[in-house]
């Protein structure tokens, strides 16, 4: 549909008559074979593909964009199946003419910190929950308005209840310009958002329940800092919203979400607090897992890159009650010093623990009380040190310590079912060296030490690359503490990938651990597999 | 060597025990078949518009480190070079190529008055961290917030890091996906060459 606006946009700006049109595209297929000893069955698609191809077109405050995208003959394995099919789900044409900007169409957008409205996109988890519908924002001396309506999207289709709400900010900075000149900056901020979903009587065992139509949320935020110092809060409430995941209680919901920061050269630290009550919002009520969710309760815990930290026991929101702390310094021991050599040193600490609420239950459909500074049950808990050390323009060395502990009845991310109470230690080895300008070599070393669940891990990796087109790696995890003899088993993968300045391909072949993959906000399982995986990014 | 013998033993048994009946074998086919065709179709298309032409800078919003909202078209060098760079603070290349940029950015303003804008793609569990992340490593780069990923989906980036290079005119003229140690190398190449204000081989 855009390319009819590509010509009638035609004759204006002289450096680029046409406008641009850009775009970017992205193929991910795996083959899988049979493998017994690691539960990988036989599937009855053995080649899958997840792919999709992105255009923008511009021209001057015009905007357009479509998506298409493919899951066939069926989706990846550990992606959910309703993916299966192809099609445009994603369009939208925008204006923008100074601080106004009108988009129909397809859109993701945030309100605040996203508590009570959230629309994003995580392709590797195969998660894409963005808005169909009318956004119109306004900006001026300091004041932002957004409006939205529409559906979110579902797989293939869109959701059966429409959100619809507004978000005002207002920057004192740019009001008042005289306070660009002090250390002191605030930003106040508030939305409203409701949802509506047809609704029916439900019957509950041999009550008949009224459901709410329309759930009216709304959240008020600021953003303030003085010199070094700086806040981040926000508050949300969400009105009686019975639904599959609360089971039918009329308790409204809240959520509370601050950060304080303080930051200086070579030194910054940061405290975050939140608690999340009955929060869970979804544009359809009788549904789970990471399907229709409006908001985004964000985790607290540090988001780890190394793979037996990131992916063993990771740490995944409650959002239907949990309260967590965070902490983290950053700091530079300086350079030239005697401790921090020629380039310093890197050191970063980081504690975080969840627990759940401090709840009584009540007999009515109320559902339960909770202490506002009570705490219940402690879910996880994770403290860690990290420190990065360049010894010479060829050496460098991270090392990582983690010692955590995770609840596997609350977030069951292992399904052994022994033990569920994990505590393990985990030490990182990530050691680079740059033989010259273009060739490197990396060498990862991880262990994962436990008594619970699987048992203790290691992990060995070495990746060679040669600047700007090739690298190769091998990995092996090996699974050694396994409580079964015969589970101790190695996964071991190839890999080998080529950039082209904006176009990258990789090829890898092994074994897949099952597991969980976060990002951002949101996990997945994956399954098990054994086969080859090849996959494709690029830009243009 | 161990583990990936017996991955070989264990395909063949694979094999083995995969039934060639008519059925099974068409049904193979077509969704073989429908993989491949949408696979070309992709790097079809893809390489079919991979013509490199310039593009100028999109306009949407992004967010300073004290949260006030900015346009990207605004971004400026006074007609001296300027790179942007996509980056997150849980991705290691990001910052190993950030860190390593930072050992010789003084030379390279130096040499070439080029400036760097850092687009953090953070969503909001980190994105209050990247202040206090930026600082405590004594980066001197502009640092935004992109956590809606506007500007992300409107620059055509897939996964961080990814490097852009603008010419004194706002044209984007060289990108890059991925970072490998070297990589600075070919990237401050270019941004002499553009400062120098000679052609540059997009890619």
């Amino acid at each position: 549909m855009f390319f009819g606006f590509t010509s009638s946009f035609a004759q204006e700006a002289p450096e680029n008559k046409w406008g641009n049109l850009t775009g970017n595209a992205g193929i991910d297929a795996q083959y899988y074979n049979r493998d017994d000893k690691i539960n990988a069955p036989l599937v009855p698609d053995k080649f899958r593909m997840n792919s999709f191809l992105f255009l923008t077109y511009q021209k001057g405050g015009f905007s357009a964009a479509a998506r298409y995208e493919a899951y066939l003959p069926k989706p990846l394995l550990g992606i959910d199946q309703n993916w299966t099919g192809q099609g445009i789900m994603f369009r939208y044409a925008a204006y923008r003419y100074k601080g106004l900007e009108v988009t129909a169409g397809s859109f993701y957008e945030q309100f605040g910190n996203g508590l009570i409205l959230r629309s994003y996109e995580a392709r590797a988890l195969g998660f894409d929950n963005f808005i169909d519908g009318v956004r119109v924002k306004f900006g001026a001396g300091g004041f932002y308005v957004k409006g939205i309506f529409g559906k979110k999207r579902n797989f293939f289709g869109l959701s059966p209840g429409v959100v619809r709400g507004a978000d005002l900010e207002i920057n004192f900075s740019e009001v008042f310009p005289r306070l660009q000149k002090t250390k002191f900056n605030l930003i106040i901020g508030g939305s409203f958002l409701s949802k509506y979903q047809e609704g029916s009587e439900k019957i509950i065992g041999n009550e008949i329940l009224q459901i709410p139509e329309n759930v009216g949320s709304g959240a008020g935020r600021i953003q303030m800092s003085i010199g070094k110092f700086s806040m981040n809060t926000e508050l949300a409430y969400k009105a009686n919203d019975p639904s599959a995941m609360n089971k039918y209680i009329y308790k409204p919901g809240t959520a509370f979400l601050t950060t304080f920061n303080f930051s200086t050269t070579n030194f910054g630290a940061s405290l975050g607090l939140k608690r999340i009550d009955n929060f869970d919002f979804r544009t359809d009520r009788e549904e789970n897992g990471n399907k229709q969710l409006v908001n985004f309760i964000p985790m607290l815990n540090r988001q780890h890159t190394y793979t037996l930290a990131a992916t063993i026991y990771p740490y995944a929101v409650q959002n239907m009650g949990e309260n967590g702390i965070q902490s983290e310094i950053n700091f530079t021991v300086p350079r030239g010093s005697k401790l921090g050599g020629k380039y310093g040193i890197d050191v970063s600490i980081n504690f975080s623990a969840v627990w759940g609420l401090d709840t009584s239950g009540t007999v009515d459909r109320y559902g339960y009380k909770s202490k506002i500074l009570g705490v219940g049950n402690m879910f996880y808990r994770d403290f860690n040190v990290e420190l990065s050390k360049k010894f010479s323009k060829k050496f460098k060395l991270n090392l990582m310590y983690m010692n955590l502990y995770e609840d596997l009845n609350v977030i069951p991310v292992s399904t052994l079912g022994k033990d569920p109470f994990v505590n393990a230690n985990i030490g990182v080895i990530d050691f680079s060296w740059r033989i010259n300008t273009d060739h490197a070599l990396r060498f990862e070393f991880q262990t994962l030490y436990t008594k619970q669940d699987q048992g203790s891990w290691f992990m060995n990796l070495i990746e060679y690359t040669v600047a700007p087109n090739w690298f190769v790696s091998v990995m092996n995890q090996f699974n050694f503490g396994h409580p079964v003899v015969e589970k101790r088993l190695h996964y071991p993968m190839v890999a080998a990938g080529y950039n082209m300045g904006n176009h990258r391909f990789q090829i890898s072949y092994g074994r897949q651990r099952a597991g969980v993959l976060c990002i951002g906000g949101v996990c997945r399982a994956v399954p098990a597999a054994n086969g080859l995986m090849f996959s494709y990014v690029g830009s243009f | 060597m161990i583990c990936c013998e017996s991955t070989t033993a264990l395909n063949l048994k694979s094999i083995h025990r995969v039934n060639f009946s008519f059925f099974t074998f068409d049904k193979i086919l077509n969704s073989m078949k429908q993989f491949f065709v949408a696979f070309f179709m992709i790097a079809l298309s893809s390489l079919t518009f991979s013509q490199n032409s310039k593009f100028k800078l999109p306009g949407v919003d992004v967010k300073n480190l004290d949260g006030k909202i900015i346009n990207t078209k605004t971004f400026n060098n006074n007609g001296k070079p300027m790179i942007v760079n996509f980056w997150a603070t849980w991705c290691k290349p990001c910052v190993l190529e950030l860190s390593t940029i930072a050992d010789d950015y003084e030379d390279w303003v130096k040499e070439t008055g080029v400036k760097i804008v850092a687009i953090s793609i953070d969503d909001i569990r980190n994105a209050p961290k990247v202040a206090p992340f930026v600082k405590s490593r004594g980066w001197l780069y502009d640092v935004y917030l992109d956590s809606n990923e506007d500007f992300k989906r409107a620059m055509n980036v897939n996964n961080p890091p990814h490097t852009f290079v603008i010419d004194g005119n706002g044209d984007v003229v060289w990108q890059h996906i991925a970072y490998q140690p070297g990589d600075e190398k070919a990237l401050y190449n270019v941004v002499k060459k553009v400062a120098a204000g000679l052609p540059v081989d997009a890619h």
